[in-house]
């Protein structure tokens, strides 16, 4: 798998970004895609495999298992990453326009088309939001998908063509439950991250805007 | 191993930017760590669950007793504690970038301002200083012109915090595997956990060459913790160094730099007095070492040389033979409109007054300097 083009695209965003934006690109290289990719996904990489139910009937375990994980933890975990970094992409456009802009028009149309304000602010007030949004909404979805966070070690199964209620064991249950506490609190960190921004962003060009209204006041 | 790539970029502008010690971790994190987990340590593992046989065909049984043997692998508990152990370089590596950041707004503003006065009295002579001024902020970006960050002040304590949090999550990590696993693997767990019928013998995949990696990679963070310590010391020793060596030379020749360096006072004040280094003697950007006895003359130098550009930092003379001493720009010269741009051979006339760089050859030129 690779998040090769996951990353150049982030660097990009980075250059566009303000500082607690670059943290937030820092989390999510370090300890959400780096984790994923290098712990992660071997975690996870045989478990359909590994799930043994405590039955001879054929089909018993596939059925159990399709159960127990419609969509495996770490699919789901892909998907936000995925999700979740899209939005920036909203910045870069953005930027990319006003540079489109200016040389077709052939003139400089802008101070300096990275800096974030008028247009591209409210793109990166809108791109913070979807990544806030689109995050809450994944941790809400694993919650609802697993009933909370926990992984059991034993799970109770009595789906046809399982004869009777039998016993299905997960396999690697601890170790999959430390790194989706793992997910859960990074995922909350970069949902501060972005909160703070959002903030911080808010609050700076709305005392930018009070400044300019008093002056023109004056005048 | 392509994974690691992520980490490897990230890290690569910090060993640009570390002492010697740092540079020396640095390397033994990429190629005893990463290189070795990525290549070696993530096959020998590879089968640990599939090849994991206990004496039982009660389904399920197996599991249970490698979820209870293992409730994290080795392998995934050395990725988490590589990543742990990188990230206080990475902070200090993202408060370094910020202050490049500032201080370049900082000059490009001044000279902005400074073009804008010079343009309202119309005075193109000065317009044309003021752009080369100007250029010249953009220029001095340290790290992309070769120049180096000089630790001092927040930096330096940032710098220092690092290391203190990255030898604690080193230690942390140690004693964890040591709580989880001991030290050895042995080949045989003995399990007894629901749903297995009675105490079962499960054996482990490979055990011999799992403790094999298991006693390097204790051994390779035994040497890491080593090595932060080691670095911490030589932080510690300078500095102390420095601080007597400044308080035994409280003397009247500090006076003429105090009195110079007054108008500077504000700026002086935001940052704490740098502490010794002489790892970085002569470096590409002409900073330089000012041993003390050279410090009236250097002072001399100060006012003959109009080319002196403020760097931000407080006076540097007078701190002690060690100090990379960027000059601060005498009082006349900040009224006007600056000074303007370095002379072609700048950076040469300055290495020729150095005496200390003949006392060290070793450091490399792009070590950090302090």
């Amino acid at each position: 798998m690779s998040w090769a083009f996951l990353r150049d695209l982030l660097s990009g965003v980075n250059k566009y970004s303000t500082g607690i934006g670059r943290i937030w690109v820092a989390v999510v290289f370090m300890f959400r895609l780096l984790v994923y990719v290098a712990a992660a996904e071997n975690i996870w990489k045989h478990e359909h495999d590994e799930f043994e139910c405590n039955i001879k009937q054929p089909g018993c375990e596939n059925v159990c298992f399709d159960h127990f994980f419609p969509v495996s933890h770490i699919r789901l975990w892909a998907l936000q990453l995925i999700m979740v970094s899209t939005p920036s992409l909203l910045v870069v456009f953005h930027v990319a326009y006003r540079e489109n802009r200016e040389k077709h028009h052939n003139q400089k149309l802008y101070r300096n088309p990275g800096k974030i304000d008028g247009g591209l602010l409210c793109t990166y007030l809108i791109s913070l939001i979807l990544k806030t949004g689109l995050e809450i909404a994944f941790l809400v979805l694993f919650y609802k998908l697993y009933n909370g966070f926990r992984i059991p070690r034993l799970v109770k199964c009595d789906i046809k063509p399982c004869p009777n209620t039998v016993d299905c064991y997960i396999s690697k249950p601890t170790e999959k439950m430390i790194f989706l506490y793992f997910l859960v609190a990074t995922s909350c960190l970069c949902i501060v991250l972005n909160l703070s921004e959002l903030s911080y962003l808010i609050f700076k060009y709305s005392i930018k805007c009070y400044l300019k209204r008093h002056m023109k006041k004056q005048q | 191993m392509g994974e690691w790539s992520f980490l490897g970029d990230f890290l690569e502008k910090v060993h640009k930017h570390s002492t010697v010690v740092g540079k020396v971790w640095l390397t033994v994190l990429f190629i005893f760590r990463m290189l070795v987990l990525g290549t070696a340590a993530e096959s020998s593992w590879g089968d640990e669950q599939s090849d994991f046989m206990c004496d039982t065909q009660q389904p399920g049984c197996e599991n249970v007793c490698y979820d209870k043997a293992f409730p994290i692998s080795h392998v995934r508990f050395w990725v988490l504690q590589i990543i742990f152990v990188s990230t206080p370089s990475l902070v200090y590596m993202g408060h370094a970038m910020h202050t490049v950041r500032m201080e370049e707004k900082r000059k490009m503003k001044e000279a902005e301002l400074e073009a804008q006065e010079k343009k309202n009295a119309g005075d193109t002579y000065y317009q044309q200083k003021c752009s080369m001024v100007e250029k010249e902020a953009k220029l001095s970006g340290w790290d992309e012109a070769g120049g180096q960050i000089i630790l001092r002040g927040s930096l330096l304590n940032t710098y220092v915090y690092s290391i203190l949090i990255r030898t604690a999550m080193e230690v942390a990590f140690i004693v964890g595997q040591y709580i989880l696993y001991g030290i050895f693997l042995e080949t045989l767990y003995i399990c007894q956990r629901a749903p297995c019928p009675h105490p079962v013998n499960c054996y482990v995949s490979r055990p011999t060459e799992k403790n094999v990696f298991i006693v390097f990679m204790l051994a390779v963070a035994v040497l890491s913790l080593f090595l932060s310590l080691a670095e911490l010391y030589h932080l510690g020793w300078k500095k102390a160094k420095e601080r007597c060596s400044r308080s035994y030379k409280a003397s009247p020749s500090t006076a003429p730099g105090r009195l110079e360096s007054a108008p500077q006072a504000e700026r002086a004040q935001m940052y704490t007095p740098p502490p010794d280094f002489n790892q970085c003697l002569s470096s590409p950007n002409g900073k330089f070492i000012s041993p003390f006895s050279n410090k009236m003359a250097s002072q001399q130098n100060t006012a003959n040389f109009a080319t002196e550009r403020v760097h931000g930092q407080e006076d540097a003379a007078g701190e002690g033979p060690f100090i990379k001493s960027s000059y601060v720009e005498s009082p006349e010269v900040a009224s006007e409109c600056a000074a303007p741009a370095f002379p072609e051979n700048y950076f040469n006339e300055k290495r020729r007054f150095s005496k200390a760089s003949r006392a060290s050859s070793k450091a490399r030129s792009d070590d950090l300097s302090v």
